[in-house]
């Protein structure tokens, strides 16, 4: 269900629309715009006595349409109430009673995943959250937080609103996964010979940004500067390689004063790197090939239709992300005419590439399809 | 265009290659190594299992797995070590299969997938590394097997370092552990000296009072008085106990060791202890039937079954609760007995085990730390000396003590005793005391307590006997020598200043063997008689003693000699 606003009334008063009975739980996506008081929105739903969660986030999606004010509210089947993990930024944080609570848990599952976009140790989170579970269910989810790449309380549950925080919450429900992105490589290898969690500083033992800078200017007849970094570099994110999938891209968004480049997500030292690049038909060609890969094979009564989408992909695109968002709908809706479709825009996307280990995506799109 | 793609191809390797063997041997811990490595490996190879074996430790057979990634698909099993994988990857260092394989079943050792692709790495001598991968349904051919092999072979070499750092870590902490017990030790030593000293001292003034008292009870005319000497009595004799106590926790308070039934002791001190212990405890008991008796003294055995049943029920405090007592023969190799206390001076062998377990509120680490320090205790009450008492018996019977306890969990005491060559005898009923008779004869006490001498002569002169008396050795040897053809009896105190009871003890003997000697000491009799290797002195007091007792004593040792009629 969605409200145009974000108030806590508006909020309140959709969910007790919805019925949110035991053995469900309320999924609470809130756009950035003028959004309604988190604490607040919180406390009035704590007074359902249900269980909820949800993360503030650049934008949502409805149906065929991006709506970066409001609030989408969606009720899921739950495996087990939402966990809450907080102090990322500290270290790695301990999900043995998620292990086991998925270890004594019966019939298939799903997980959503939101997480503190712009905190550090998400890495840290991912390969605990795989350690634990392994590929016993499938994966969705997202960074939240605001587009003005300020950290903020983002994330909440019950338990109140937090920063550098996630949420984790098993759905009682299977899923099928899509992932793509269609940035293609345009210069590399290079080395990252220095890095320090999402902070590049060497590059090829050398200024990452002098090395980022040598590889795209031929390609942008422009001098790139720190004013023009995260616009330019919209256009030319960086790639790490996977065998047999696409790159796992990393956006560097922002100059530091020692020539590195600060990326959303980290990036492993000596990890090798292309620079990538795309263009709208790529992407929107991406974007599809993503949701039909949740469609391709029989599926059980498909219920939701589930997208995150990173927040760049729409700046890159400006005007043809409603083609994106059209190339999206069309395979879902060729599978089940009925079928809702919510998402965010996000600041990071969660997933894995079919079965492996769970990975913290950059300018790509996540599609999930729930399904019993 | 085949050239470019041979180019990319190798370029990708090349990168995949590059940080992969730069994540290898970066910690020295075997975790932390195995996950660097083994998380960039899976995500460059988009895999979905890690788990690496290794040879059993400690020379076991088999294969045990050290790494899991991820832990849901852990396993404790030791792989044997004729395992069809293990045949298979010695022979052929690596190799891959697919599920749909028949034999993939039979080769994978975690069946971490039950669907997909097996890679397997074997690291030297050392183990293997087993790969799985959901998504893929072909194998990996030679040369995707190949390319990986110098990263295994790195990876192995520092496998090998984190487990020599693990050895030698091992060995570190368990050097720091023995000094450390050690140092307790030394540290209970010292306090057990100084109890033992302080203990001596106070049992020559418990003897001096006691007797005093009671004269002067035989000699006090209205009710008041005897009410008022009575209590000193009391006091005086709740006082010795502390003193036994402290003795106890010294190790040196052993009287007369010899076989005793450890079923039987414990039967008695649960009749004993029926109105003492909590009224919400559950007792009970299992004795093993035919236990070994162990070599020991009687009443200091009681006392650990006391002192112990005593905690147990404290534990339990208000609550209901069990206590359990039960007895075995166990046997224990080096392993077990380091984690005793005191156990480290025994030999392996088998022990007679008294275990005492209550459902209690069990003790954490730092309670458990000081749990036999004197005057240590978790209760608003008590001097705190019940369970070092118990480790100075357990020591001066040259058994051992272990105790595990967790908050919320109840405690379990474990006390081992070497068994006896000796079998138990059944106890003897105590004879009536005989009626004492009137004496004739000198007697020469020496001891340099004078109180100890004043009450001594007081006694000794209500029985008939002329007393002499010196307060050292060498004024004791020169009175014997001066008047030896009189003396009946020589009572001596072990410790004194100039000339110790002993050597005073053994030149009497020397001069004139038949002489009967009673020796006196705060100390317990099996550590004065340790201290006599020749002859043997005719008797023995323990302080502090009563009147009754010196009297008794005197009489056995002089009848003998005729001199009582």
């Amino acid at each position: 269900m969605f409200t145009s606003t974000s108030s806590p009334k508006a909020i309140l008063d959709a969910a007790e629309r919805l019925e949110v009975v035991d053995g469900e739980v309320l999924m609470v996506l809130v756009g950035e715009r003028e959004h309604g008081d988190l604490d607040q929105v919180t406390e009035e739903l704590r007074g359902l006595g249900i269980d909820f969660f949800g993360g503030l986030f650049p934008a949502l999606v409805h149906e065929d349409e991006k709506h970066d004010q409001g609030a989408l509210l969606v009720k899921l089947p739950a495996a087990a109430a939402p966990m809450l993990v907080t102090g990322l930024d500290q270290g790695t944080p301990s999900l043995v009673e998620l292990g086991s609570t998925v270890a004594t848990a019966a019939g298939p599952m799903s997980a959503v995943v939101f997480v503190d976009g712009l905190t550090s140790g998400i890495g840290r989170l991912l390969s605990e959250l795989y350690g634990q579970v392994g590929t016993t269910m499938h994966f969705v989810g997202g960074g939240a937080g605001s587009l003005s790449l300020e950290q903020q309380p983002c994330i909440f549950t019950r338990a109140g609103v937090y920063q550098d925080a996630a949420v984790v919450t098993l759905l009682s429900q299977q899923s099928r996964v899509g992932v793509r992105h269609g940035w293609e490589r345009l210069a590399g290898p290079v080395i990252a010979t220095r890095t320090n969690g999402n902070v590049i500083h060497e590059l090829n033992w050398r200024s990452a940004f002098d090395v980022y800078r040598e590889a795209i200017e031929p390609h942008t007849q422009l001098e790139l500067t720190k004013e023009n970094l995260f616009r330019v570099s919209n256009a030319f994110p960086f790639g790490i390689f996977r065998e047999g999938t696409e790159d796992v891209v990393r956006d560097p968004v922002s100059l530091g004063d020692d020539g590195s480049l600060i990326c959303v997500g980290e990036v492993p030292e000596n990890v090798v790197l292309h620079v990538l690049v795309g263009d709208a038909g790529t992407l929107v060609e991406a974007a599809g090939q993503a949701a039909e890969d949740c469609c391709t094979g029989p599926l059980e009564r498909p219920t939701l239709a589930f997208i995150v989408d990173c927040v760049s992909r729409t700046l890159f695109l400006e005007d043809e992300f409603g083609a994106e968002l059209a190339a999206v709908r069309a395979p879902l809706e060729e599978l089940a005419p009925e079928m809702p479709l919510c998402g965010v825009l996000s600041l990071g996307e969660i997933s894995s590439h079919g079965e492996g280990v769970l990975e913290f995506f950059n300018k790509t799109i996540v599609a999930a399809v729930l399904h019993d | 265009m085949t050239e470019n793609r041979d180019i990319f191809g190798v370029l990708d390797d090349l990168a995949l290659l590059y940080e992969v063997s730069l994540s290898v041997g970066q910690s020295l811990e075997l975790q932390e190594n195995c996950d660097r490595f083994l998380r960039t490996l899976m995500s460059r190879k988009n895999l979905d299992g890690a788990f690496v074996w290794i040879r059993a430790r400690g020379g076991g057979p088999g294969w045990t797995q050290v790494y899991a990634n991820p832990t849901l698909r852990a396993t404790t099993e030791v792989l044997a070590p004729g395992h069809p994988l293990v045949v298979r990857l010695f022979e052929e260092h690596a190799l891959s299969i697919c599920s749909d394989d028949p034999e993939f079943a039979t080769l994978a050792a975690t069946r971490a997938t039950a669907t997909g692709t097996l890679a397997a790495f074997q690291l030297g001598d050392l183990g293997f590394l087993e790969l799985y991968s959901s998504a893929r349904r072909t194998p990996l051919d030679g040369l995707a097997l190949g390319k990986l092999r110098s990263v295994m072979e790195k990876f192995t070499v520092s496998l090998h370092g984190c487990l020599d750092h693990l050895r030698l870590r091992e060995e570190k902490e368990r050097r720091r552990e023995l000094e450390l017990q050690m140092l307790h030790a030394q540290k209970l030593e010292s306090l057990g000296l100084l109890a033992g000293g302080v203990a001596h001292d106070f049992n020559n003034l418990l003897t001096a009072i006691l007797v005093n008292a009671e004269l002067l009870r035989s000699a006090v005319s209205t009710d008041d008085s005897a009410e008022s000497v009575s209590q000193i009595i009391q006091t005086t004799e709740s006082a010795a106990d502390l003193c036994s106590q402290l003795l106890a926790y010294s190790g040196r308070g052993k009287f007369l060791f010899g076989p005793i039934d450890l079923n039987a002791t414990i039967e008695e001190m649960l009749r004993l202890t029926q109105v003492t212990v909590s009224k919400k405890a559950s007792v009970s008991h299992v004795l093993r039937p035919n236990l070994p008796a162990i070599e020991g003294d009687t009443s200091q055995v009681r006392q650990i079954v006391l002192n112990l049943v005593t905690n147990a029920s404290e534990a339990l405090g208000d609550e209901s609760g069990t206590i359990r007592l039960a007895t075995n023969v166990v046997h224990l190799g080096t392993r077990e007995l380091a984690e005793f206390h005191l156990g480290e001076e025994l030999e392996p062998g088998a022990y007679v085990c008294l275990d005492v377990h209550d459902s209690g509120c069990g003790m954490d680490t730092e309670a458990l730390q000081k749990l036999f320090d004197p005057f240590f205790t978790t209760k608003f009450t008590g001097r705190g000396l019940g369970l070092a008492a118990v480790l100075g018996i357990v020591r001066g019977h040259h058994g051992a003590i272990e105790v595990r306890s967790e908050v919320g969990e109840g405690t379990r005491v474990r006390v081992v005793f070497p068994p006896s060559r000796q079998t138990a005898p059944l106890p003897e009923p105590a004879p009536d005391p005989a009626p004492l008779s009137a004496g004739t004869g000198t007697i020469l006490v020496v001891d340099d307590e004078p109180m100890v001498r004043g009450v001594l002569g007081r006694v000794l002169h209500a029985l008939g006997f002329d007393v002499l008396y010196a307060s050292d050795g060498g004024q004791g040897w020169n009175l014997f020598r001066a008047h030896a053809s009189k003396i009946a009896l020589a009572i001596l105190d072990v410790t004194m200043p100039v000339m110790d009871g002993k050597e005073l003890f053994e030149r009497i003997i020397r001069l004139r063997p038949d002489t009967r000697i009673l020796m006196m000491s705060g100390y317990a009799a099996s550590e004065i008689a340790d201290r006599f290797r020749g002859p043997q002195p005719a008797g023995f007091l323990k302080k502090p003693f009563r009147a009754d007792d010196l009297e008794r004593e005197v009489q056995r040792l002089l009848e003998e000699d005729g001199v009582l009629r």
